[in-house]
Protein backbone atom coordinates (compact mmCIF):
# COMPACT_ATOMS: atom_id res chain seq x y z
CA UNK A 1 0.00 0.00 0.00
CA UNK A 2 2.85 2.36 1.00
CA UNK A 3 4.74 1.50 -2.20
CA UNK A 4 1.69 2.20 -4.28
CA UNK A 5 1.19 5.51 -2.54
CA UNK A 6 4.86 6.46 -3.04
CA UNK A 7 4.73 5.42 -6.69
CA UNK A 8 1.58 7.41 -7.36
CA UNK A 9 3.06 10.45 -5.55
CA UNK A 10 6.25 10.14 -7.62
CA UNK A 11 4.25 9.84 -10.83
CA UNK A 12 2.18 12.85 -9.84
CA UNK A 13 5.32 14.92 -9.16
CA UNK A 14 7.06 13.80 -12.34
CA UNK A 15 3.89 14.54 -14.29
CA UNK A 16 4.56 18.20 -13.61
CA UNK A 17 7.78 17.96 -15.65
CA UNK A 18 5.68 17.30 -18.74
CA UNK A 19 4.33 20.81 -18.51
CA UNK A 20 7.79 22.37 -18.94
CA UNK A 21 7.98 24.10 -22.32
CA UNK A 22 11.05 25.21 -24.25
CA UNK A 23 11.65 28.93 -24.60
CA UNK A 24 11.39 29.64 -28.31
CA UNK A 25 14.04 31.91 -29.92
CA UNK A 26 11.47 34.69 -30.40
CA UNK A 27 10.43 34.51 -26.74
CA UNK A 28 13.87 35.41 -25.37
CA UNK A 29 13.12 39.10 -24.89
CA UNK A 30 12.96 38.69 -21.12
CA UNK A 31 16.32 36.88 -21.08
CA UNK A 32 17.92 39.70 -23.09
CA UNK A 33 17.11 42.32 -20.48
CA UNK A 34 20.03 44.09 -18.81
CA UNK A 35 18.95 42.95 -15.36
CA UNK A 36 19.40 39.32 -16.40
CA UNK A 37 23.00 39.74 -17.51
CA UNK A 38 25.77 38.69 -15.09
CA UNK A 39 26.60 42.39 -14.70
CA UNK A 40 23.03 43.34 -13.83
CA UNK A 41 21.70 46.76 -14.68
CA UNK A 42 24.59 48.61 -12.97
CA UNK A 43 27.67 47.99 -15.11
CA UNK A 44 29.85 50.34 -13.03
CA UNK A 45 29.20 48.34 -9.89
CA UNK A 46 30.00 45.15 -11.77
CA UNK A 47 33.29 46.63 -13.02
CA UNK A 48 34.15 47.64 -9.44
CA UNK A 49 33.37 44.13 -8.15
CA UNK A 50 35.49 42.60 -10.92
CA UNK A 51 38.37 44.89 -9.96
CA UNK A 52 38.05 43.83 -6.32
CA UNK A 53 37.95 40.16 -7.32
CA UNK A 54 41.03 40.55 -9.51
CA UNK A 55 42.92 42.36 -6.70
CA UNK A 56 42.10 39.71 -4.09
CA UNK A 57 42.29 36.55 -6.19
CA UNK A 58 44.91 37.53 -8.79
CA UNK A 59 42.70 36.08 -11.51
CA UNK A 60 39.97 37.35 -13.76
CA UNK A 61 37.47 36.32 -16.43
CA UNK A 62 35.02 33.45 -16.64
CA UNK A 63 32.26 35.51 -15.15
CA UNK A 64 30.02 35.99 -18.15
CA UNK A 65 28.83 34.86 -21.52
CA UNK A 66 28.79 36.50 -24.91
CA UNK A 67 25.68 37.45 -26.79
CA UNK A 68 22.55 39.47 -26.48
CA UNK A 69 20.19 36.77 -25.31
CA UNK A 70 18.87 35.95 -28.75
CA UNK A 71 20.75 32.65 -28.90
CA UNK A 72 22.56 33.64 -32.05
CA UNK A 73 26.09 34.46 -30.87
CA UNK B 1 -8.07 15.22 -48.13
CA UNK B 2 -7.71 18.72 -46.63
CA UNK B 3 -8.08 17.59 -43.01
CA UNK B 4 -4.82 15.55 -42.78
CA UNK B 5 -2.89 18.46 -44.35
CA UNK B 6 -4.44 20.86 -41.86
CA UNK B 7 -3.54 18.59 -38.92
CA UNK B 8 0.04 18.14 -40.21
CA UNK B 9 0.48 21.88 -40.73
CA UNK B 10 -0.62 22.50 -37.14
CA UNK B 11 1.88 19.95 -35.77
CA UNK B 12 4.85 20.87 -37.97
CA UNK B 13 5.66 24.50 -38.71
CA UNK B 14 6.76 25.31 -42.26
CA UNK B 15 10.47 25.19 -41.54
CA UNK B 16 11.17 22.73 -44.32
CA UNK B 17 12.33 24.10 -47.65
CA UNK B 18 9.66 24.02 -50.32
CA UNK B 19 6.99 24.23 -47.65
CA UNK B 20 4.01 26.20 -48.88
CA UNK B 21 2.97 29.09 -46.68
CA UNK B 22 -0.54 29.11 -45.22
CA UNK B 23 -3.02 31.38 -47.00
CA UNK B 24 -3.37 33.55 -43.89
CA UNK B 25 0.37 34.39 -43.97
CA UNK B 26 0.32 35.04 -47.74
CA UNK B 27 -2.61 37.41 -47.25
CA UNK B 28 -1.12 39.18 -44.23
CA UNK B 29 2.25 39.76 -45.93
CA UNK B 30 0.60 40.60 -49.30
CA UNK B 31 2.81 38.10 -51.11
CA UNK B 32 2.63 37.85 -54.89
CA UNK B 33 3.53 34.48 -56.41
CA UNK B 34 5.90 35.78 -59.11
CA UNK B 35 8.07 37.88 -56.81
CA UNK B 36 10.93 36.72 -54.63
CA UNK B 37 10.71 37.83 -51.01
CA UNK B 38 13.39 38.10 -48.38
CA UNK B 39 11.66 37.85 -45.02
CA UNK B 40 13.78 39.10 -42.15
CA UNK B 41 12.73 38.20 -38.62
CA UNK B 42 14.09 40.58 -36.00
CA UNK B 43 13.32 42.07 -32.58
CA UNK B 44 14.46 45.16 -30.70
CA UNK B 45 16.21 43.02 -28.06
CA UNK B 46 18.22 40.99 -30.61
CA UNK B 47 21.74 42.46 -30.80
CA UNK B 48 22.73 40.70 -34.03
CA UNK B 49 19.49 41.78 -35.73
CA UNK B 50 20.40 45.42 -35.07
CA UNK B 51 23.67 44.87 -36.95
CA UNK B 52 22.03 43.10 -39.89
CA UNK B 53 19.12 45.49 -40.58
CA UNK B 54 21.29 48.40 -41.86
CA UNK B 55 23.09 45.96 -44.19
CA UNK B 56 19.75 44.80 -45.58
CA UNK B 57 18.65 48.43 -45.99
CA UNK B 58 21.78 49.11 -48.08
CA UNK B 59 21.04 46.01 -50.14
CA UNK B 60 17.41 47.13 -50.59
CA UNK B 61 18.58 50.35 -52.28
CA UNK B 62 20.21 48.38 -55.08
CA UNK B 63 17.56 45.69 -55.57
CA UNK B 64 15.27 45.41 -58.58
CA UNK B 65 11.98 46.00 -56.76
CA UNK B 66 9.92 44.51 -59.59
CA UNK B 67 11.51 41.15 -58.81
CA UNK B 68 12.62 41.29 -55.20
CA UNK B 69 11.10 42.63 -51.99
CA UNK B 70 12.43 42.64 -48.46
CA UNK B 71 9.88 42.39 -45.67
CA UNK B 72 10.79 42.77 -42.02
CA UNK B 73 8.88 40.91 -39.34
CA UNK B 74 9.27 42.50 -35.93
CA UNK B 75 8.77 39.78 -33.32
CA UNK B 76 8.52 42.18 -30.37
CA UNK B 77 5.56 41.17 -28.25
CA UNK B 78 5.17 44.72 -27.00
CA UNK B 79 4.15 46.79 -30.01
CA UNK B 80 5.54 50.06 -28.59
CA UNK B 81 9.04 48.48 -28.26
CA UNK B 82 8.99 47.46 -31.91
CA UNK B 83 7.63 50.76 -33.18
CA UNK B 84 10.22 52.74 -31.18
CA UNK B 85 13.03 50.51 -32.44
CA UNK B 86 11.92 50.81 -36.07
CA UNK B 87 11.47 54.59 -35.80
CA UNK B 88 15.04 54.99 -34.48
CA UNK B 89 16.39 52.92 -37.39
CA UNK B 90 14.31 54.74 -40.01
CA UNK B 91 15.52 58.10 -38.66
CA UNK B 92 19.12 56.98 -39.29
CA UNK B 93 18.21 55.63 -42.73
CA UNK B 94 19.05 52.14 -41.54
CA UNK B 95 15.60 50.72 -42.27
CA UNK B 96 13.90 51.30 -45.62
CA UNK B 97 11.70 48.26 -46.14
CA UNK B 98 8.18 47.34 -45.07
CA UNK B 99 7.86 45.94 -41.56
CA UNK B 100 5.01 43.89 -40.16
CA UNK B 101 4.60 43.96 -36.39
CA UNK B 102 4.08 40.38 -35.30
CA UNK B 103 3.05 41.09 -31.71
CA UNK B 104 1.05 37.88 -31.42
CA UNK B 105 4.05 35.95 -32.85
CA UNK B 106 1.72 34.13 -35.24
CA UNK B 107 3.96 34.68 -38.26
CA UNK B 108 7.24 33.72 -36.60
CA UNK B 109 5.61 30.67 -35.01
CA UNK B 110 4.55 29.49 -38.47
CA UNK B 111 8.10 29.78 -39.84
CA UNK B 112 9.59 28.45 -36.57
CA UNK B 113 13.21 29.64 -36.94
CA UNK B 114 15.65 27.85 -34.61
CA UNK B 115 17.39 31.16 -33.80
CA UNK B 116 17.42 34.88 -34.50
CA UNK B 117 18.13 36.74 -36.71
CA UNK B 118 16.46 34.61 -39.36
CA UNK B 119 16.07 35.29 -43.07
CA UNK B 120 13.75 33.32 -45.31
CA UNK B 121 13.55 33.39 -49.09
CA UNK B 122 10.01 32.98 -50.41
CA UNK B 123 9.05 32.35 -54.02
CA UNK B 124 5.68 31.18 -55.35
CA UNK B 125 4.39 31.42 -51.77
CA UNK B 126 6.81 28.71 -50.66
CA UNK B 127 10.05 28.81 -48.64
CA UNK B 128 12.97 28.24 -51.02
CA UNK B 129 15.89 29.14 -48.76
CA UNK B 130 16.91 30.43 -45.36
CA UNK B 131 19.81 31.97 -43.47
CA UNK B 132 19.68 31.39 -39.73
CA UNK B 133 21.87 33.19 -37.21
CA UNK B 134 24.15 36.20 -37.33
CA UNK B 135 26.32 36.69 -40.45
CA UNK B 136 28.91 39.44 -40.71
CA UNK B 137 28.34 40.03 -44.46
CA UNK B 138 24.67 39.18 -44.72
CA UNK B 139 23.95 41.56 -47.63
CA UNK B 140 26.43 39.89 -50.00
CA UNK B 141 25.20 36.49 -48.90
CA UNK B 142 21.58 37.44 -49.62
CA UNK B 143 22.55 38.94 -52.99
CA UNK B 144 24.31 35.69 -53.96
CA UNK B 145 21.29 33.63 -52.92
CA UNK B 146 18.89 35.90 -54.82
CA UNK B 147 20.88 35.45 -58.03
CA UNK B 148 20.24 31.72 -57.82
CA UNK B 149 16.46 32.13 -57.47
Amino acid sequence: MTRLLMLSTLMFLLGGCGMIQDVKPWEKDQLAKETLTPAGSDTNLHAFRKHLYFSKEASKGGGGVAGGGCGCN
Amino acid sequence: MRLPILILSLIFPVFVLGGGLPASIVKRLHLQPKKVYVIDFFASWCVSCKKEIPQLARLNRSLDHHRYTIIGIDADRKRSDGVKFQAALRKKGALNFRVVNDTGNGIIRTFGPPGMPALYFVKNNAIVGKIIGARSHVASLVRRRLKGL
